[in-house]
């Protein structure tokens, strides 16, 4: 009956005041609080989302915006003063291109000038889009001051001359929410049969246990290159994103129903629902009111961490050209322009959407990594 | 660090000494954990000395640094928690001098020959104190080799001879077993056999028999001591229960909070205590065989968690002899009162002017008799308030990848009870004879195989069979019969307010909001818990173990129910907070008029509280009878051997009354041996009927039954019998 | 323990069915087949094609027929004399063009194996020992970006280096590019392992039998390897299974970036060319080994564990 070390959890009862009149809730997020690492992922992912959502905003032109006379230009820094003259003059700009075509090769290399200014500024005009659909507007957070000029190329341009920060920020609306979707496709379909198979169990729960396993038994990349490979070409875009989220989360549900199960086995269990049964609550009651509560701090923190492997999945396909395709931007479609080596030696940035899907992937993580802990302190 | 012990009799700062008649000496020991919260001082100042070839007992309430204390000895704490200060004088040798064993590297090689090769360690889970991945011999005879330069073949005969010392039966066999293929005193044993291998001069063992049966602790008890007796070794005992105090101590080291509050011998601490602690601890155990019905006193509040210790006398805040402005400022010194007893209280300061408070005055709180109590309740009829027939509960058990059914443990076997209103029937039984099994189908929380429970409300109307009402049918008498579950903590949903958990069979099965006439019937029953109204809003994590079990008690009794079933409702408890419970549920009875089904492991509880006792075995019930009848002259010697392997608290009656002595295995669930289901450990076993043919439960006198052959013509002996005994 | 063993195989034979099914539907799901993107793919490039050529193909394949029949033309033939059919791209038996390319994904995949468990295993062990250490914090670190990077981009990432660097040429195999496949497919396996090994073994540290060790006054050393370290060991055994296709899978990705003969780059232009009997034997073949490589995982389990052993069917 004694404990030989205090258990972490056992000082935060003794502080009387606060903690003992907050709800769940409350305790759960200031356990997360505590790990900064947690926190750290917290605001990136905010970050991304916030991307996400306001994409027309933030980028500077539309997607598909090209300029061919600005292939592979490098990226050109922002500048805040320019001291080439005689004193310090305020205001953002970039330098200009100095291009050159070599005579042998054809070949066209960039120069940063730095003589020439293109003035930038924020909340510029450029190519009108709808914000949510709901009203148009042609204003863009930042862009040169002048629409019609000179084009900027903050972190350089591709093949066909378009700005790569306009794609990545594109792309992160469509990376992420296949993520999102895919996760809850899987989502439903786990916790639908992981609860059934937990809650009603007996032959049920062997008849899905067993499909369960056969799904866990297939090699899964292979998987999901074979079911990618089947998706008919002459798709819309559209229909084609639709497809590869359910072909991602096809392969995922195992993983999250096998989790659901475990943890409706082991609450039906808990003493706390055997009380409720004997309180006269009905069967939907204890799994409404009961089990499900108790399970979602662990869903959600098991569904963030299943978002990133969608998004690397996603990435993955798009970059063997059986995920999505052009003119449909994602990282991955925007990474498959950097397959050779060659072309990476004369434009590296063309890497530069691998960045983001490392961070928010790793943002990712941590965030979930962070709510397991604080749902789950002790670890079973 | 060995170079101030030079003189062999070192005088501590405190004055203790370390003398040759002394193996081990604690001098102001401080195990400090450096948490984020703050340093929590688990070990604050402990002082104790472990005589030469005698056992110390170290008692106190979870919490109070007894475990800490003991694997600081060896250097075992694990991190944040480090010795902070004080000494631990070893001197296993009267020929050399004492060693300071706080002073040593932890992870050195010095005190690694200490550990198991000078002292030996048992702990509380004997199970998970094995490796699962090697076999018990592996692991002895690498306990061997380790200190004793033996080959291979030399060291498993020495560990097949301590398997046999430790009393393994065959010790070939089990030399090749894997600790999960063991039972857990088998694997206790084993454990024994370790610690032991190289012949320490000192044992600590850490309440190692608090995970096991009373049968199979009573063993290992015996087997401690025989040891002791064979080797000379001392033997430094951690334990919460008192009983196994009396049986074993020879000094006695009462803890609380980290510190010492008394130490002496066990004649002096148990019939002479001096301090408030001590005489509260001792006053809130009911004792086995006495009959004593009466109320026990408790102490007020519960152990304060180590981080929030109060300042001056860490008892002061629970201390009825508390002194304002001295005791809640000033710790007490460790006053030495003669023959080695050492006691920290004011009240024994002689320098202290004498206070209103006699130092010997009774501390714990006392609580006058509700006048209703005392007659029996005049409701005991003859109509039973509910009758189990031939219930038998079976769980499949399945084998294989697709569930084929193997076999059936047969939890309850065709179970026979009656339960009268007002009444408290105790049901008691080693773990794993089905007795949580029977209550949960009485409750109906699940299924029964075969069989009826007939329910006769006594407010009138017809017997009901609840054995065969579907879920939406018991609905009415889900509010009559109510469960106190035994774990306060898996028991309350962390997702609910109490209002929430307590309200929740009140609520209106559709609308299901909860009004202010609930809300205020909620507040009463807290009330009458024993806890604050305004705490309803509050979530469980903020209520301590004993807490929880009043708003689990709350809400058994909030839809003001017939039949309470109370499942080892008090097992998780610490003493003082069980004694606390413990006279709740008795005042509750005696307001609602409830009727109690008590299961219980503790049967000295159970002869507390409880009017009559059926005792459980295997699935059945082997007797069944009047609480005093049974302490007094059990009929089946199932029954005798659990009373005789309950420790008493009282160090007089050691080694008198039966000794009867079960093996350690109870025999599988799902294939009882043939005829009596107890022959095979049965020691009044006989050739003739016992092997093959199975005895009914019927009455040996009026009104107590027995299942034995020959319980007319055995001559048992029972719990009270031995307190005669000793009197004569 | 041998009748475990059996009726796990037993177990096998029909998981292996319905994998048989579900590699042939899938590569039966897209409309149209072989020929008919043939036809496209020519009549794209201004050429036309001879019907009766067409039907003869078409006839000669099966291609017509219904699924089930087809189904079993294929499955017959594998299982009567091995024979995967006929690679209409590459015209050759199926059988033959996986000959060619097997050894060296094998030897890719035993080299990726060792790679990955000779890396994990000291930083794993490490990691958990000195938890909270400078080296942990960096063992995490790296292992969280080894999880989060995808396999292609470190190889892209690698290739660059070593091609702007060093000069390598990119175009034929040669033993750095092989050395830096190992290295980008083990990385992935390299982190998961070492995350789990270490919470695994920071698990077991806890356990009350590792006091209880020490407290018989076992070295540490010897009580980490003898005690904990073998329980934590479980998911390098568990992973088996997985490896061999995992591998296929994400070489199918790094062999875009670096070029080498393995079975992945097959699959991958199989799958686009809707080369039906060489992708979908690729398929059935990877699907098998993994059913194996889980018979293989669970038998060295059981053999290591023996709660595993002897708790669950005799």
């Amino acid at each position: 009956m004694t404990q030989p070390t205090p258990e972490p959890g056992a000082t935060v009862a003794a502080e009387p005041r606060a903690t003992s009149v907050a709800p769940p809730r409350k305790l759960l997020w200031w356990r997360f609080r505590k790990h900064r690492l947690a926190m750290a992922g917290l605001v990136v992912t905010g970050l991304f989302c916030f991307v996400a959502v306001f994409a027309d905003f933030l980028a500077p032109y539309d997607s598909g915006h090209f300029n061919a006379d600005y292939t592979y230009a490098p990226p050109q820094a922002l500048k805040v003063v320019d001291t080439s003259g005689d004193g310090w003059d305020w205001g953002l700009y970039v330098n200009g291109y100095l291009s050159e075509r070599d005579p042998d090769t054809l070949e066209q290399t960039f120069t940063v000038d730095e003589s020439t200014r293109i003035p930038v500024r924020l909340f510029a005009r450029g190519p009108s889009y709808e914000l949510f659909g709901l009203f148009e507007t042609d204003i863009h957070l930042i862009g040169p001051a002048d629409p019609d000029g000179q084009p900027m190329y903050l972190l350089g341009a591709d093949r066909l001359g378009r700005d790569l920060v306009s794609r990545i920020v594109h792309g992160t609306r469509v990376s992420m929410s296949v993520g999102l979707v895919g996760v809850a496709v899987a989502f439903v379909l786990g916790i639908v049969l992981g609860g059934v198979s937990g809650y009603v169990g007996g032959r049920t729960d062997t008849v899905i246990q067993r499909m369960v396993e056969f799904f866990m038994s297939l090699p899964t990349l292979p998987l999901w290159l074979g079911l990618a490979a089947a998706i008919p070409r002459d798709w819309g875009p559209l229909t084609r994103y639709f497809a590869i989220t359910v072909v991602l989360s096809f392969v995922a549900w195992t993983g999250l129903a096998r989790e659901v199960r475990g943890r409706f086995l082991s609450l039906r269990e808990e003493d706390f629902v055997t009380a409720a049964l004997l309180d006269g609550v009905g069967r939907a009651g204890i799994i409404f009111r009961h089990i499900l509560p108790s399970l979602t701090s662990h869903l959600i923190a098991t569904l963030t961490l299943s978002i990133p492997a969608m998004i690397l999945a996603e990435t993955a396909l798009s970059f063997l050209g059986l995920g999505l395709q052009p003119p449909v931007v994602s990282w991955g479609v925007l990474l498959q322009e950097a397959q050779q080596i060659r072309v990476i030696s004369s434009a590296p940035w063309l890497l530069l959407p691998g960045l983001a899907v490392v961070s928010v992937v790793l943002a990712l993580n941590f965030l979930g990594d962070g709510l397991r802990d604080a749902a789950d302190p002790y670890r079973r | 660090m060995t170079s101030q012990t030079n003189d062999a009799r070192v005088a501590a700062p405190t004055g203790l000494e370390v003398g040759e008649s002394v193996v081990l000496a604690i001098d102001d020991l401080r195990t400090h954990f450096r948490t984020e919260q703050g340093v929590v001082r688990a070990v604050d100042g402990v002082s104790l000395t472990v005589p030469r070839g005698k056992t110390v007992c170290v008692v106190g309430e979870s919490g109070c640094g007894k475990s800490v204390t003991a694997r600081s000895v060896l250097g075992l704490v694990d991190p944040p928690g480090r010795i902070e200060a004080g000494h631990i004088w070893w001197r296993p040798d009267p020929g050399t001098a004492p060693l300071d064993l706080a002073g040593l590297d932890p992870r050195g090689e010095p005190i690694r020959n200490i550990r198991g090769n000078q002292i030996g360690m048992v702990f509380q889970e004997p199970m998970a104190s094995l490796s699962p991945m090697y076999t018990i011999g592996n692991q002895l005879t690498q306990a061997i080799r380790l200190h004793v330069n033996l080959s291979a073949k030399e060291a498993r005969e020495r560990a097949i001879a301590q398997l046999v010392r430790v009393g393994i039966p065959q010790p070939e066999r089990r030399f090749d077993a894997y600790p999960f293929q063991l039972s857990g005193g088998m694997c206790q044993r084993a454990m024994i056999a370790i610690a032991l291998a190289c012949d320490p001069a000192l044992l600590i063992a850490d309440e190692p028999t608090t995970a096991l049966d009373v049968t199979t602790q009573a063993r290992i008890l015996d087997l401690i001591r025989e040891l002791q007796d064979e080797t000379g070794m001392a033997v430094m005992f951690i334990t919460h229960d008192l009983g196994v105090v009396a049986e074993m101590a020879d000094e006695v080291v009462v803890m609380y909070l980290g510190t010492v509050v008394e130490r002496g011998t066990v004649t002096d601490i148990f019939e002479r205590p001096r301090h408030p602690y001590t005489q509260a601890l001792l006053e809130s155990v009911p004792a086995i065989g006495r009959g004593d019905r009466a109320r026990l006193r408790t102490i007020a509040g519960m152990v304060p968690h180590p981080d929030d210790r109060p300042t001056g006398c860490p008892f002061h805040t629970r201390c009825r002899s508390a002194m304002p402005g001295l005791c809640d400022v000033t710790p007490p010194a460790a006053h030495d009162l003669g023959d080695g007893r050492v006691a920290a209280c004011h009240l024994l300061d002689p320098d202290l002017p004498p206070s209103p408070t006699p130092a010997v005055a009774p501390v714990a709180i006392e609580i006058t008799e509700p006048d209703h109590a005392v007659p029996p309740d005049p409701q005991i009829g003859d109509q039973p308030l509910l009758s189990v027939r031939q219930l038998r509960m079976h769980f499949p058990v399945t084998k294989g990848m697709f569930g084929r059914v193997a076999g059936h443990v047969r939890a309850v076997d065709d179970v026979d009870l009656d339960i009268h209103p007002g009444e408290t029937l105790g049901l008691v039984g080693e773990s794993g004879c089905g007795k949580t099994t029977l209550g949960r189908c009485i409750a109906r929380a699940l299924d029964p195989t075969g069989g009826q429970i007939h329910y006769q409300d006594p407010a009138g109307g017809r017997p009901v069979d609840l054995a065969r009402l579907t879920n939406t049918q018991l609905h009415p008498y889900r509010r009559e019969i109510r469960v106190i579950f035994q774990d306060p903590f898996g028991s309350l949903n962390p997702r609910k307010t109490l209002l929430q958990i307590i309200a929740e069979p009140l609520r209106n099965r559709w609308s299901g909001r909860a009004d202010s006439a609930i809300e205020d019937q909620v507040a009463e029953m807290l009330r009458r818990v024993g806890l604050r109204p305004e705490y309803m809003r509050r979530y469980p994590h903020a209520f301590s173990g004993g807490e929880r079990q009043r708003v689990n008690i709350a809400r058994a009794l909030i839809t003001n129910p017939r039949l309470v079933i109370a499942d080892e409702a008090v097992s998780a408890l610490d003493v003082s907070v069980r004694a606390q419970i413990l006279n709740l549920l008795r005042d509750l009875q005696d307001e609602y008029r409830l009727t109690y089904l008590f299961i219980s492991h503790d049967l000295s509880v159970v002869e507390h509280l409880c009017d009559r006792v059926a005792v459980m075995y295997l699935g059945k019930i082997v007797e069944q009878t009047d609480t005093g009848a049974l302490y007094a002259g059990p009929r089946h010697p199932y029954t005798e051997a659990l009373l005789s392997a309950v420790p008493r608290p009282d160090p007089r009656l050691r080694d008198t009354g039966a000794r009867i002595r079960l093996g350690d295995d109870l025999p599988d669930p799902a294939d009882p041996p043939p005829g009596c289901p107890f022959h095979t450990r049965c020691p009044h076993r006989r050739l003739t009927r016992c092997d093959t043919e199975a005895p009914r439960l019927q009455d040996v006198t009026a009104g107590h039954a027995a299942s034995c052959h020959y319980a007319g013509e055995l001559a048992l002996a029972g719990a009270a019998h031995t307190r005669g005994e000793h009197g004569a | 323990m041998l009748s475990f063993l059996g009726r796990r195989a037993l177990y096998m034979i029909p998981t292996v069915f319905l994998i048989s099914v579900v590699s042939f539907a899938i590569i039966q799901l897209p409309p149209g087949d072989y020929l008919t993107a043939l036809v496209t793919r020519l009549e794209a490039q201004g050429e036309t094609v001879d019907q009766t050529q067409l039907e003869g193909l078409r006839s000669r394949y099966g291609l017509g027929e219904a699924f089930h029949v087809q189904y079993w033309k294929w499955i017959s033939g594998i299982v009567a004399d091995l024979d995967f059919g006929q690679s209409f791209e590459w015209n050759r038996p199926v059988a033959d063009l996986l000959a060619d390319r097997l050894p060296l994904t094998i030897a890719l995949a035993g080299a990726t194996v060792l790679f990955t468990w000779l890396m994990a295993f000291p930083i794993g062990i490490y990691s958990a020992v000195k938890q909270y250490s400078v080296g942990d914090y960096v063992a995490t670190t790296l292992g969280f970006l080894g999880l989060a990077m995808p396999n292609f981009l470190l190889a892209l990432l690698l290739m660059w280096i070593a091609f702007s660097t060093f000069g390598l040429s990119v175009g034929r195999p040669n033993p750095v590019t092989f050395a830096i496949a190992i290295g980008v497919l083990g990385t992935a396996g390299t982190a998961g392992l070492i995350r789990i090994l270490r919470a695994n073994l920071l698990d077991e540290l806890r356990k009350p039998y590792v006091v209880a060790a020490r407290a018989q006054g076992l070295p540490e050393r010897r009580l980490l390897v003898k005690y904990p370290l073998r329980v934590a060991m479980n998911p390098f055994f568990s992973t088996v299974g997985w490896l061999l296709p995992s591998l296929v899978g994400g070489e199918v990705i790094v062999a875009t970036v670096i070029n080498l003969n393995t079975v992945g780059p097959l699959l991958l232009s199989a799958l686009q060319s809707q080369d039906m009997y060489l992708a979908g034997s690729i398929i059935l073949i990877l699907s098998v080994l993994t059913v194996i490589g889980t018979l293989i995982s669970d038998v060295a389990l059981a053999w290591l564990d023996p709660r595993v052993r002897l708790r669950t069917g005799r």
